[in-house]
């Protein structure tokens, strides 16, 4: 007999200590949602080109993209420097790498509690209150001078209590999310709507410590529809914190800015799962 | 070249040989039908094994971005090779042979990023919420040296070993998933085994005493 046969508890102990299946719950949850994107791509009527796309994305044609890319960025690199406007692209690529880690950072949050503050005329505020956990169920808490209403987001479908206060009444997706009241909290009722956002809309363009960021965190600038928005954003987590849009022309005239909309996040703070649950009484936080 | 043609099979084929056609007829509208329903495919193949192919994955990699990147990358492989899982003798072990190989991968990215020290990748791991610091870095840096052992063997004794020492899975499995025979899969387990041994014999004999101190 081999003497490397002989059974080794101790190499067998020593092994399975260090590499135990102590898998902690928020990457339990992170890893969860791979395998809920594919399913989800493969329950769409067009799942095999949707199944394809996200091969696309995650695979290694995207890796071969993005070093083609980069070698190109590279090359425009050396070109420019030698043409002297090194600054801008130095600063186009900053930019873009902040732009990337954010959106990535977004995309791999297990838990987002965002409040929506909405100032109304005579100093009121309508404020919403998003839940959000990895697995796409949500919840939307409304106060507005009306009174407070909850809706839960499951699988494209509202749940909200019914006006005798204790059944449920389901409606589609649409028909919320065209719904003025709501609009506010809508687009930001997930971490990978918020990230196309500020890919696709915003038009982020510069970045900076200025205004109200503080140390630790920093500004992102853009535009939508004439809108000034700001983003501060984490320095370390490179997460957002708070969103703010400002009415437009507002403050140019050394006057004070309008803010027109301002949401404040947290990333990754543990939800009761029971928040999630529809039902009159999960309503009451 | 026929429509029944399958590769690595033509040159054998004769108008005569009517047994192989069939085979080869048998093979295609399999495939045909497997291409079919994407979901009882999942359901089938990917569903069972969540646990542990998260397990498996994070058992060796332990690293909260690279584990979420690895997964992505085996869903990416098993969806991509799903018609050839399935026809596979063992698609449990050949799927979790994919997630051992990607994590292999994983444990020398992860050992580039040591040598480059970029600690942002190496520190998000969340600690566990009752955690004693010192405790922590010393399993630490123990969990560091096994993965640096083990990502340092030939990739198919890895492999076995992973699949043996950790996952417990039998030498029947494992040759499957090796696509060897069972003495194959016993020489690279003992060849890892004996390897592993010579380089953690420090940790051993530490962890014996600390045992015996106990």
């Amino acid at each position: 007999m081999n003497k490397s046969n002989i059974p080794d508890p101790d190499l067998d102990k020593l092994l399975k200590q260090a590499l135990k299946d102590n898998i902690p719950p928020e990457v339990e949850a992170r890893m969860n949602r791979q395998f809920l994107n594919l399913k989800r791509t493969l329950d769409r009527p067009e799942s095999l080109a949707k199944a394809d796309e996200w091969l696309w994305m995650g695979g290694p044609l995207q890796r071969k993209i993005l070093a083609v890319a980069s070698t190109v960025m590279l090359i425009l690199g050396v070109v420019m420097h030698l043409s002297g406007s090194q600054s801008a692209l130095a600063h186009s690529i900053e930019q873009l790498k902040v732009n990337v880690t954010v959106s990535v950072n977004l995309n791999r949050a297990v838990f987002m509690d965002c409040t929506v503050l909405t100032p109304e005329a005579g100093g009121e505020n309508t404020s919403f209150h998003v839940l959000w956990r990895a697995n796409g169920d949500a919840r939307v808490d409304m106060v507005s001078t009306a009174g407070a209403q909850t809706i839960w987001i499951l699988d494209e479908t509202i749940l909200l209590a019914g006006s005798d206060g204790s059944s449920i009444r389901s409606m589609p997706f649409k028909t919320i999310a065209s719904d003025p009241e709501w609009q506010p909290a809508m687009d930001f009722r997930t971490p990978v709507l918020l990230a196309k956002h500020m890919e696709e809309r915003y038009g982020l363009m510069q970045t900076g410590a200025r205004g109200g960021a503080g140390s630790g965190e920093f500004l992102v600038i853009g535009q939508q529809d004439q809108q000034a928005v700001e983003i501060t954003v984490d320095a370390k987590t490179y997460l957002p914190k708070v969103l703010k849009k400002y009415a437009p022309d507002s403050g140019r005239m050394n006057g004070d800015r309008i803010c027109l909309i301002e949401i404040r996040f947290l990333w990754n703070q543990p939800i009761s799962g029971e928040l999630f649950v529809p039902g009159p009484l999960a309503g009451k936080q | 070249m026929n429509g029944y043609c399958i590769e690595g099979t033509m040159e054998s084929a004769t108008p005569l040989n009517t047994e192989l056609m069939e085979s080869e007829g048998t093979l295609k509208s399999r495939r045909e039908s497997l291409v079919t329903d994407d979901r009882t495919i999942y359901d089938e193949l990917i569903a069972p094994l969540e646990a542990k192919m998260m397990s498996s994955i994070w058992r060796v990699v332990r690293n909260a971005d690279l584990a979420e990147d690895c997964l992505q990358d085996v869903l990416a492989v098993v969806w991509k090779k799903r018609i050839q899982i399935r026809l596979h003798p063992n698609p449990q072990a050949l799927i979790l042979k994919i997630c051992l190989n990607a994590a292999y991968d994983y444990l020398r990215r992860l050992e580039r990023m040591r040598c480059q020290k970029d600690l942002s990748y190496m520190d998000n791991t969340p600690a566990p919420r009752d955690h004693d610091a010192d405790r922590d870095l010393e399993v630490r840096e123990i969990e560091e040296q096994v993965q640096q052992a083990i990502q340092r063997l030939p990739r198919k004794r890895a492999l076995a070993v992973m699949m043996r020492l950790i996952n417990e899975e039998s030498f029947e499995t494992i040759a499957h998933a090796l696509d060897c025979s069972e003495i194959t899969a016993r020489i690279h387990v003992s060849g890892g085994r004996a390897q592993l041994r010579k380089r953690l014999s420090h940790l051993r004999r530490s962890n014996r005493q600390e045992v015996n101190n106990e």
